[in-house]
This record gives structure tokens, sequence and C-alpha cells, in this order.
């Protein structure tokens, strides 16, 4: 005869072979769940005390600086005034320099007889005699990127020549 | 009856790991995926003190550098960058450092206005050299000086020039700004215009009066 109700007895037999190992696991993972919560708990409380601490002491030190409004402003107006004057001396064109330059190319054989030069169009132009033409020539070679703009010759037989230097 | 109690007291070991599951599964939902999300809170929170506390760290610098300072050099500063790049357009000034300058060198034969506020020099000059001395000299002065046009012809030269000036901005204080740093600027600059000539407009006698000099007097 075959029998169809379940066997209560060995199933609850079978699982009781678990009860060990499940207990120890749940009682791990509670364990591990207390801490996990506990620590977050914690970090929080600590993180709201010092988000307190550091409000007070920003608070505290914007007073102090506050009180130091007429220091502040007078750093900053320093600051200002050194920017313009840096400005202004680093932005100025040295006529003085370009022609400097000008002068150490000097040759023998030519006179300069004219200089001129503007800051807002950062133009040089200089005007020179020389008898020969080559040496007027020379004089150009050695002026990197300098052209002759205009050449004449004078009542004197001198070659006249505007350079743009 | 009794055997139902049997089998229940036989299953009561699984009520534990089943309350461990139950005690997750919620609060699972409120500490990651439900609404209230205590570890993003967290972790936000963090963010925002570690934000206060560099916040609080470049305050207690402003407020250290501050405390170091004092407010009557700094407006003396003030003062000396003021005569070096006036708030005010100085043309007076034009023509005391332009004879201070050209010495006795170069010979001042004329002066005019401009009418943009500058001043152009006629100068008797030997040669190019003596005018290129003369250019250098002009932009080593306090107020500081622009060389604006050069124009030689022969020994005569005319020289353009204009005074630098800048009107004062006004400057508030704003405590949660960083302070430039300044540490050494002035002294490098008033290092650096040390040798610049300035202009004598004006001596004090014995008596208080002040007596202007004819700028062309010699």
């Amino acid at each position: 005869m075959i029998n169809l109700l379940p066997d209560t007895k060995n199933i609850i037999t079978n699982w009781m072979r678990y009860k060990g190992v499940v207990g120890v696991i749940s009682s791990f993972v509670l364990g591990g769940y207390i801490l996990v919560a506990a620590g977050s708990a914690g970090w929080w409380l600590f993180l709201t005390r010092q988000d307190e601490s550091v409000k007070k002491e920003i608070a505290s030190l914007t007073q102090q600086i506050s009180d130091l409004k007429a220091t502040e402003t007078a750093v900053r107006a320093v600051d200002e005034r050194v920017g313009v004057v840096n400005s202004f001396l680093t932005g100025r064109a040295d006529p003085a320099k370009i022609m400097a330059g000008f002068l150490a190319q000097v040759i023998d054989g030519v006179k300069i007889s004219g200089w001129s030069w503007k800051s807002d169009k950062n133009v040089t132009v200089a005007t020179i005699e020389a008898a020969d033409l080559q040496v007027i020539e020379t004089f150009r070679q050695k002026i990197k990127g300098s052209k002759i703009i205009n050449l004449t010759r004078s009542k004197e037989g001198l070659w006249v020549a505007e350079m743009q230097l | 009856m009794g055997s139902g109690n049997a089998v229940v007291k036989k299953w009561l070991w699984l009520a534990y790991p089943a309350m461990v599951m139950l005690l997750i599964g919620f609060s699972w939902q409120w500490l990651v995926a439900g609404p209230d999300q205590i570890w993003q809170k967290i972790a936000v929170k963090q963010q925002k003190v570690a934000a206060q506390q560099l916040q609080a760290a470049s305050l207690r610098q402003k407020a250290a550098v501050l405390g170091e300072q004092d407010v009557n050099k700094l407006q003396g500063q003030v003062g000396f960058l003021e005569s070096v790049v006036p708030v005010e357009n100085r043309v007076s000034a034009l023509l005391a450092l332009s004879r201070q300058a050209a010495g006795g060198s170069v010979s001042i034969n004329g002066y005019k206005w401009a009418t943009g506020g500058g001043l152009t020099l006629s100068l008797g000059v030997a040669d190019l050299t003596v005018l290129r001395d003369l250019l250098t000299r002009l932009q080593q002065t306090i107020p500081l000086l622009a060389v604006k046009s050069v124009k030689l012809a022969g020994e005569s030269a005319e020289v353009g020039l204009e005074v630098a000036w800048k009107p004062a901005r006004t400057v508030e204080a704003v405590a949660d700004k960083p302070l430039p740093i300044l540490t050494g600027v002035v002294e490098q600059l008033q290092q650096k215009l040390a040798v610049y000539i300035t202009p004598v407009v004006g001596v004090a006698t014995t008596s208080g009066e002040t007596v202007k000099p004819d700028p062309f007097s010699e």
C-alpha cells in the first residue's frame, strides 16, 4: 500500500541538520548589520558635530576679518595700484631701446640726418645720407627687417634714403 | 493539538534567521534604497564639511595675514604708488620732469601743450646719441612718463610726452575673497624706481612758503 501522506518527521529531521549553521550565519549577519548601522549612525553624528563646529569657526573668522575691514581695503588698494604701475611699465614702448639698436648698426660713410618714431603706429623712419649708393645698401642689409621707402639725390650729390626700420 | 505544538516548536529555530532577514530587508530600504538614503546623506554631508573646512582654513590664513598688516604702512605704499602713476592727469609735472631729464646736455627751445593733455618739447640736440640718452632719462621719472613720438631733423628734435595717470578704482573688502599676495611686491617696485628722478615743483622754505622755480631758469 502506498502512503501518500508527507513524512513530517523525516522532513523536520532533515532540516534540523542545518539549524546550527543557519544560527551561526544569522548571528554573523546580525552582528555585521549592527556594526554597520552603529558605524553609520556614529559617523553621521560625528559629521553633524563637525559641521556645527566648522560653521561656528567660519562665523567667528568672518567676524574677525570684518573687524579688519580697513586693513583689507588698504591691501586691495595697494594691489590695485601695483597692477596699474606694472601695467604701465610693461605696456609703454621704449623708443630709447629702438634707437640704441639702430645706432649700434652705424657704419662709416653714413650720416643719419633724421629719425622719427610714433608709439601708436610703432613705425620708425630714419633719414640717412651717403655719397655712395652701395654704402646705403650695406647699411640696409645690416638692419634686419628694414626697407628703403624713398631714395633721392641732394643738390650736393649725396644719396638721401628714408628707411623704415 | 499536542502534535501541532510539537511541530511548531521544531520549526521555531527558523524564526531567528527569518527575523534577521526581515530586519536587513527593511533597513536596506532605509540605509540605501529608500527615500532617506542615509549613506547618500552622509556622503553629501562629508563633502559639505570638507568644503567648509577648506573655507575655514582659507579664512584662518586671511585673518592671520590681515592681523600682521600695518594700515599706516599700507596707506604709505598707496601714496608711493599714486605718486608713480597719479590718480589724476598731472600735466604740470611734465615740464619740470623734462627739464630735469634734459639737464645740461640738451637745450629746451620751446614747448607746447597737446590737446590730449600731453606736452611736445622742441629740443636742440647735437646728435642721435644725446637724443637716445634723453629718451632713456625721460622714461626714468616719477611720475612715470610715456614718450609718444620722437622726430629728429638735423640738430632739432620734437618729443611728444604724456604723463601716466589712472583714476582710483573703488576697492571693497570682501570677507570670503582671498587676499592678493603682496609680499615684497611694493618693496621690489620701490627698489626698481629708486634711481628714477622726481620733479622739483616746489621748494619748502623755512618760513613755510613754497617757491615754485621757473622751469627754464638756469
